[in-house]
């Protein structure tokens, strides 16, 4: 059976499990954009609790994600819970890191003058700091992304959705009828949705940032 | 006005004043101290900063001049003393509300990158909760006001500006809520030389319009003598050495400190500060292009001066006519021969600087240049003569203050804006005299 053959036979299910992978992915990136941002902006000012939180998402970003999914199985079982631990705890890190380093990043003249003609901090906060740091935090989380789509597809270990249960059946048969193609429709479909999602990304940037502040204007 | 009944927030005072106009600051034993320091960024300060007036906090980097001007609107807390804006005690209200009455400029203007000329200038009045409307025609009246066209640029960003429009922008930004106070840190300090010029005589201009009390912290001597009604020059510890006119700063230093800021050239500055307006300018005799020549030369023997100057019909100067050339000369001066050295090419204007006046000097032809007003219309002659009387007038007044205020028992030099005598700041009288008299 060649891979179009195999791929329109199973175009339902596999339509399903890209649409489960994608869905997964978006939930988990946006549960760890707004813990990842809110946490980085309560502790971007306080230098050293800043460093005790992008350390310890650090030390969960050392640990392998088939390890890390494996210690989940024992607290959470199979399916759906620990994936989603698992790469939300993963995408974390560069979304905390960036909006800390964004936050940070912005002129202190600017904040000054911000201060200066009156705003609150939360003003400040809301107005200058966070659209400042924007380009910043959605580098994060476009990194955060790509990560977890990868983390994603190792989930399937653990029995949970998406594509790739189809890398890892095929890994298991290889060598039988589809193995090959099962590898290869899932590992594709993963890069195709990964490079899916990054074009969303692009978009979201150019219509979100400032064209005061854009690289490209 | 601090007399009247006092209002619990600056932002009433604001609304009762129509605004516009400023009012007296006084810091009273003001000190500032940091943890693991053990002097005293700002040491028991105390001085006013007299209503509608521009004073200028100069000094070197690290005394302090910053931390005082930050006080006044609490982005710095002060460890001890009182600062009242207007007769209200600073401390006595929310610093954000007290911050929105008074306009606050920066180094290379701070404005927001992100947001557009006419949302930089907004953010006061919408933190102030005034209507789209009102915004907008406000944000377009001010730029107008800092001469920048708001069609061409309320819809740009700072970054499409060059530094001098974005101090100009940053400026209109500081005055959006039309505050009674405002507070520029060093704001032309990082642009060009010409730049620097033409945004410090514009503030002069808008003040002449607008009569808020400024105080404007820098370093560069020349900015503080060109724009201080009064400049208060510190020390270490914002320690007051002296705080008085331009004028009495160049004729009467108090001490090596301050000479050594002024580095010299004190004449030259005076030369510099001074206007052509300010001085008591010569006359020549005055002769239209019709008058009779041997009328013109009896006049002209009558009056004194070897030199007659011929106007048209609306006051403009057109040449000089000698006494020689009148020798035995009749008919209308107009149809006298002329040579070149009679032509006037060179006119200067009331509203030049004595320095002008004494370069026109320099190249002219002749030993005087007429001065004219508004549309060219002549007001008088300068001559060397002329600026040289200017000058020693100042100084002379000077001595005599210094006289009068020793013989008063205070120090030789001003060190307090109170009292201040009228003669000390000459166009102070034309201001709306909110002066803490």
């Amino acid at each position: 059976m060649t891979l179009w053959e195999y791929i329109a036979g199973r175009s339902d299910m596999l339509a399903f499990q890209a649409l489960q992978h994608a869905s997964m992915i978006a939930q988990c990136v946006l549960v760890a954009a707004v813990v990842g941002v809110g946490l980085g902006v309560v502790v971007h000012r306080n230098e050293r609790v800043a460093a005790i939180a992008t350390g310890a998402t650090s030390v969960v970003f050392t640990i392998p994600s088939l390890a890390m999914l494996g210690l989940l199985i024992g607290p959470f079982g199979l399916g759906v819970a620990p994936s989603v631990i698992a790469i939300v705890l993963y995408a974390l890190l560069p979304i905390l890191r960036n909006t800390i380093v964004g936050l940070n990043g912005v002129d202190p003249a600017l904040v000054d003058a911000a201060r200066g003609i009156g705003m609150s901090r939360t003003r400040v906060l809301v107005r200058v700091r966070l659209p400042l740091a924007w380009p910043v935090i959605l580098t994060g989380l476009r990194v955060s992304t790509q990560l977890a789509m990868g983390i994603g597809a190792i989930a399937a270990f653990v029995s949970g959705p998406g594509l790739g249960e189809q890398i890892f059946s095929g890994l298991a048969r290889l060598g039988a009828a589809n193995a090959l193609n099962a590898t290869l429709v899932g590992t594709v479909g993963i890069v195709l949705l990964a490079l899916l999602f990054d074009a969303v990304f692009v978009l979201i940037g150019k219509l979100t940032t400032s064209r005061g502040i854009r690289t490209h204007a | 006005m601090p007399e009247t009944t006092p209002s619990p927030s600056l932002a009433e005072l604001v609304s009762e004043n129509g605004g516009a106009r400023g009012v007296p600051i006084e810091l009273i034993s003001v000190s500032k101290r940091y943890g693991g320091s053990p002097d005293a960024a700002v040491d028991d300060l105390t001085m006013t900063i007299p209503a509608g007036e521009i004073v200028v906090f100069l000094g070197p980097s690290g005394c302090g001049k910053t931390t005082t001007m930050r006080m006044i609107n609490r982005l710095i807390e002060p460890t001890s003393g009182r600062i009242l804006i207007g007769g209200l005690d600073a401390r006595a209200q929310k610093p954000d509300e007290l911050r929105r009455h008074i306009g606050y400029v920066i180094q290379q203007a701070g404005l927001f990158p992100h947001m557009t000329v006419a949302a930089n200038i907004a953010q006061v009045p919408q933190m102030l909760g005034w209507d789209r409307q009102r915004i907008r025609a406000r944000v377009d009246e001010l730029l107008e006001l800092v001469g920048l066209d708001p069609v061409q640029y309320r819809d740009r960003y700072p970054r499409q500006l060059s530094g001098g429009q974005q101090q100009r922008v940053g400026v209109a930004r500081a005055l959006a809520a039309d505050p009674p106070v405002l507070l520029m840190d060093e704001p032309f300090g990082a642009l060009d030389p010409i730049t620097r010029e033409s945004l410090q005589d514009e503030l002069l201009r808008l003040q002449e319009e607008l009569s808020k009390t400024i105080v404007f912290v820098t370093h560069d001597v020349d900015e503080a003598l060109k724009l201080g009604d009064r400049i208060a020059i510190l020390d270490k510890g914002s320690r007051i050495v002296q705080y008085a006119t331009a004028e009495e700063i160049l004729t009467n230093p108090a001490g090596s400190y301050v000479e050594q800021f002024i580095g010299g050239e004190s004449s030259m500055r005076l030369l510099k500060l001074t206007r052509v307006s300010d001085v008591a300018l010569e006359q020549a005799v005055r002769a239209r292009a019709t008058d009779d020549a041997a009328d013109l030369r009896r006049r002209m023997a009558e009056e004194g001066g070897d030199c007659a100057i011929v106007l048209d019909e609306r006051q403009r100067p057109l040449r000089w006519v000698s006494a020689a050339a009148l020798e035995g000369a009749s008919g209308p001066v107009g149809e006298l021969p002329g040579g070149e050295e009679d032509r006037i090419d060179t006119v200067i204007s009331g509203r030049s600087t004595l320095q002008e006046a004494v370069e026109a000097l320099l190249n002219a032809e002749q030993e005087l240049v007429p001065v004219v007003g508004k549309r060219r219309h002549y007001t008088g002659v300068v001559t060397l003569a002329t600026v040289q009387q200017a000058i020693a007038e100042i100084k002379e007044r000077e001595r005599r203050l210094r006289r009068e205020r020793v013989a008063a028992g205070q120090s030789a030099v001003s060190v307090a804006a109170e009292p201040a005598p009228a003669a000390v700041v000459p166009d102070a009288t034309g201001r709306d005299g909110g002066d803490t008299a």
